[in-house]
């Protein structure tokens, strides 16, 4: 299994999942017209990297804004992780969000109530 | 003719003012967007309603486009169905995007039900309704599931205001304003 890297662009935020380290990175826009698209091969990478993972799994995710048609994926994204904590293994998860961004910040607090797990809140200034 | 120069003058200094009639590609929408949010850095200094002007008028381009490629397969009689109307102005209290387009009667009631059920939430209901479609793992083509119109709602604190207008026996034109007023 590889790592996965995709650069970001105007609409889709850069992503560093690395199975080696077990340090998941998302960061910057997710506004595309059909979010779904963009997600599907991340949702498939994690499947993978579930059957065997690292003992410790750091996510850190860092949007700068992102539409609905993203919010369902980024809550699927959230549901494959989070089955690391449901098998036993360590999993941090940080939210990272602009300086005054009051929306993001309660957008990170509702998914972390959604899913049951606690998330590290990281203003950025 | 009327001056030119008297309409600029009318205009608060620090206003905004933009119309366009046409169909909405995504090219369309990357590039208005970067019109009004470049605008926008000029003339608003509160960075939470550029925010939010920039995020809710994402939104309502994102559903004009996606309505229109639905309605591209039928057409409307005497009128190009793809080409829909978009307004963003301001005044004194905050800003006004509103959209029209040509939607399907059969499909004006589903989209009526779900308006009102919007409008009729408080802030807190808002945020049960948008849970509840989160969460219900069911997509639409576009990926949201119908999460658009209530993340307006919420973003703005607004009610939405819209109508039907109809045009024949199959289809109406849909209006829909929104505002986004400094205070809230």
């Amino acid at each position: 299994m590889e790592p996965l890297y995709i650069e970001s662009t105007l609409k889709t935020p850069e992503v560093k999942f690395d199975n080696k380290t077990g340090i998941f990175e998302v960061k910057g826009m997710s506004c595309a017209e059909y979010a779904l698209d963009f997600y599907k091969p991340l949702f498939s990478w994690l499947d993978k990297y579930i059957e065997d993972p690292q003992s410790q799994t750091i996510v850190n995710i860092h949007f700068k804004y992102f539409n609905t048609s993203s919010a369902k994926c980024i809550l699927q994204l959230f549901e494959r992780i989070a089955q690391l904590e449901s098998a036993g293994r360590q999993l941090e998860i940080n939210w990272f969000y602009n300086k005054n961004d009051e929306q993001m910040l309660a957008d990170g607090e509702n998914y972390s109530e959604i899913l049951g797990i606690d998330f590290v809140m990281k203003e950025v200034s | 003719m009327e001056s030119y120069f008297e309409i600029y003058k009318n205009m608060l200094p620090n206003s905004i003012k933009l119309s366009y009639k046409g169909t909405v590609t995504f090219q369309l929408i990357d590039s208005i967007l970067q019109i009004i949010s470049s605008r926008l850095d000029v003339i608003e200094d509160n960075i939470n309603i550029r925010r939010k002007v920039y995020c809710v008028l994402m939104e309502c381009l994102q559903n004009l486009s996606i309505h229109i490629e639905e309605i591209e397969k039928l057409p409307v009689k005497n009128y190009d169905s793809t080409c829909a109307l978009l307004t963003i102005e301001n005044d004194n209290n905050g800003y006004i995007i509103s959209t029209g387009n040509f939607i399907q009667n059969e499909r004006i009631q589903p989209l009526q039900k779900r308006l009102e059920e919007i409008n009729k939430s408080n802030i807190d209901e808002l945020k049960i309704l948008y849970n509840k479609i989160l969460t219900n793992n069911t997509y639409n083509a576009k990926g949201g599931g119908g999460l658009g119109f209530i993340d307006i709602a919420r973003k703005t604190n607004e009610k939405l205001d819209y109508n039907f207008v109809k045009v024949d026996n199959l289809y109406s034109f849909f209006h829909l304003e929104v505002k986004i007023k400094k205070s809230n």
